[in-house]
């Protein structure tokens, strides 16, 4: 140890004051200052990855492996049971499957934002929103690794590309991340009051694979799809994705279903995490 | 210009009120007769209670008091991880934050990695941790289990790497619970003439202990808490005095209720 780099000489940072008032807009304040912290986020997402795969001799290839094979037998299963075109049906089935995969991770992982960064909340004053940017970028990279398959089946499956994909391009890459930021952070602070939440986000999400047209197509559900199934808001994330990708139409309904479910996330999300802003340490 | 600041700070926790399990909370028993009293769950806890004192550059303040007393809360309020209730806490300087050995540390995570880890939690750049990590690594002593993951560490291991991390970056405020006392007595002398350096350097120690020895190496002043209540600010040896009589008395009044009790 050098005795020198202890007396290095520092411009003291700014006084810092703590008190009960809190600024009107610290849940943004905090949305800015955690996205400055990019470092601390991908660093502690990249963690995450290596960390559920550290000891395994095959490493991030099982998240491959895994959607691989789930997709093929559900091709299997369904492909025979609906009666339908093949080639048609994967294209649908995995596009379908690879959003669902995404959907359903950012909502179960979304509770868990807060309660599973204890540590680091208790031992730190850190931008709550570090650990929002974690959660979304962890699930962008396992996505980025399924992507593949999704590609190669669309590729060999003889898609036509029409303009109309860059909406698909467009919603994905930019409404889902934030969709899943604002999801990490509203549901993050909800579980944190409350555990039964992150059950009832667990039970419910098994069923929502079935409510939602990631195996059967809307088309075909008659009555059914216009009555009830059209109200779910995780099929609109699906349709306004897929339909655009494989069929080159675009479905405007459900485009601003997306749109203004972003709005409604993000208001309920920023609202939600001003409100326990400083509540939130002592509910951990 | 480091200082710390609590003008009238108080901190109150709200205990989850769980009404599904409220029965089990209410006292089963009033305390009358030969068996002790049960209590019932509090609503809210006053850990904090109108805290006010200033420290500057140069002070090295043992915060002492019985378990529960309001250190550890002090702390936390004083690295603004608890929000005050009422009264308002004023820090400048850089804060380094030596509570529990775990908190933000990856256990999965190689020595190397956490020291990174470390860095960028306390806001440093890549290039600024690359610098500082053969120092660091040097300064723990841990050689080759540096490139192991934490989980297979002791906590005296633990200890020297959260210490090295926490100190690397010439924080100004120094913020320590109860902590030296798991690293071998080596150790201890070598982390005690880093805070001694780091705070003849124009910083500030808080230092949370039962043990007496160590609050008489590391400071000169002390801070006697109890109930949340800053009772006394003075001299370390005035203070452990202090603290001796007060806890005579409790004993003496505790056998003294009970005799009472007993003769009732």
């Amino acid at each position: 140890m050098s005795d020198s780099t202890i007396t290095d000489i520092r411009p003291s940072p700014e006084p810092v004051i703590y008190q009960p008032k809190q600024s009107a807009i610290e849940a943004l304040k905090d949305v800015v200052r955690g996205a400055k912290r990019v470092n601390l986020w991908w660093a502690l997402a990249t963690e995450d990855l290596l960390q559920r795969y550290k000891r395994s001799a095959i490493g991030m290839l099982w998240i491959l492996l895994s959607f691989g094979l789930f997709l093929s037998v559900k091709f299997a299963i369904f492909s025979v049971i609906l009666d339908v075109d093949v080639v048609d049906y994967l294209k649908y089935l995995a596009t379908g499957y690879f959003i669902w995969i995404f959907i359903q991770r950012c909502l179960v992982d979304g509770c868990a934002t807060f309660i599973s960064s204890e540590g680091w909340i208790k031992g730190r004053k850190l931008p709550f929103s570090i650990f929002a940017f974690q959660m979304v970028t962890r699930n962008i990279l396992t996505a980025l690794i399924q992507v593949l398959v999704v590609a190669v089946i669309l590729v060999l499956g003889g898609t036509e590309w029409t303009p109309n994909a860059l909406i698909s391009l467009f919603i994905v890459v930019i409404l889902y991340p934030i969709n899943a930021f604002f999801i990490s952070i509203l549901f993050g602070v909800i579980t944190v009051r409350s555990r039964d939440f992150f059950y009832l986000v667990q039970s419910l999400n098994h069923i929502f694979l079935f409510l939602s047209p990631v195996l059967w197509q809307p088309e075909k559900m008659g009555a059914l799809w216009d009555n009830l199934l059209v109200y779910n808001p995780i099929a609109h994330f699906l349709i306004s994705v897929r339909t655009p990708l494989i069929y080159g139409t675009i479905p405007w309904t459900s485009v601003f279903v997306v749109l203004g479910v972003t709005a409604a996330l993000g208001i309920l999300s920023m609202a939600a995490l001003q409100f326990a802003y400083r509540r939130i340490v002592y509910w951990i | 210009m480091t200082y710390l600041k609590f003008k009238n700070v108080s901190i109150e926790f709200h205990t989850h009120s769980d009404f599904l399990k409220n029965k089990e909370l209410r006292p089963t028993n009033t305390g009358e007769g030969e068996q002790p009293k049960r209590y019932s769950a509090p609503k809210t806890i006053r850990a904090l209670d109108d805290v006010s004192f200033e420290i500057n550059r140069g002070d090295r303040i043992a915060l002492l008091g019985r378990n529960g007393a309001g250190k550890s809360t002090l702390l936390k309020a004083a690295a603004g991880i608890f929000p005050p209730t009422s009264g308002e806490i004023e820090v400048q300087g850089e804060v380094a934050e030596l509570f529990n050995v775990g908190l933000g540390m990856r256990m999965e995570a190689t020595g190397y990695r956490n020291i990174t880890l470390s860095g960028l939690a306390a806001g440093k750049s890549r290039e600024e941790i690359e610098e500082k990590v053969d120092e660091i690594a040097e300064f723990t002593e841990l050689g080759r289990f540096l490139a192991l993951p934490i989980r297979t560490y002791s906590n005296g291991m633990l200890l020297r790497l959260k210490f090295a991390c926490s100190t690397a970056f010439n924080p100004d405020i120094i913020l320590m619970d109860e902590w030296l006392g798991a690293g071998d007595a080596e150790f201890r002398q070598k982390a005690n003439e880093r805070l001694t350096k780091l705070v003849a350097d124009a910083g500030i120690l808080m230092l949370a202990s039962h043990n007496k020895n160590m609050v008489r190496r590391a400071c000169e002043k002390a801070m006697y808490f109890e109930h949340g209540k800053l009772l006394d600010f003075d001299n370390v040896e005035t203070i452990i005095r202090t603290m001796k009589r007060a806890q005579q008395q409790q004993t003496r009044g505790g056998q003294g209720r009970r005799r009472n009790q007993q003769s009732a």
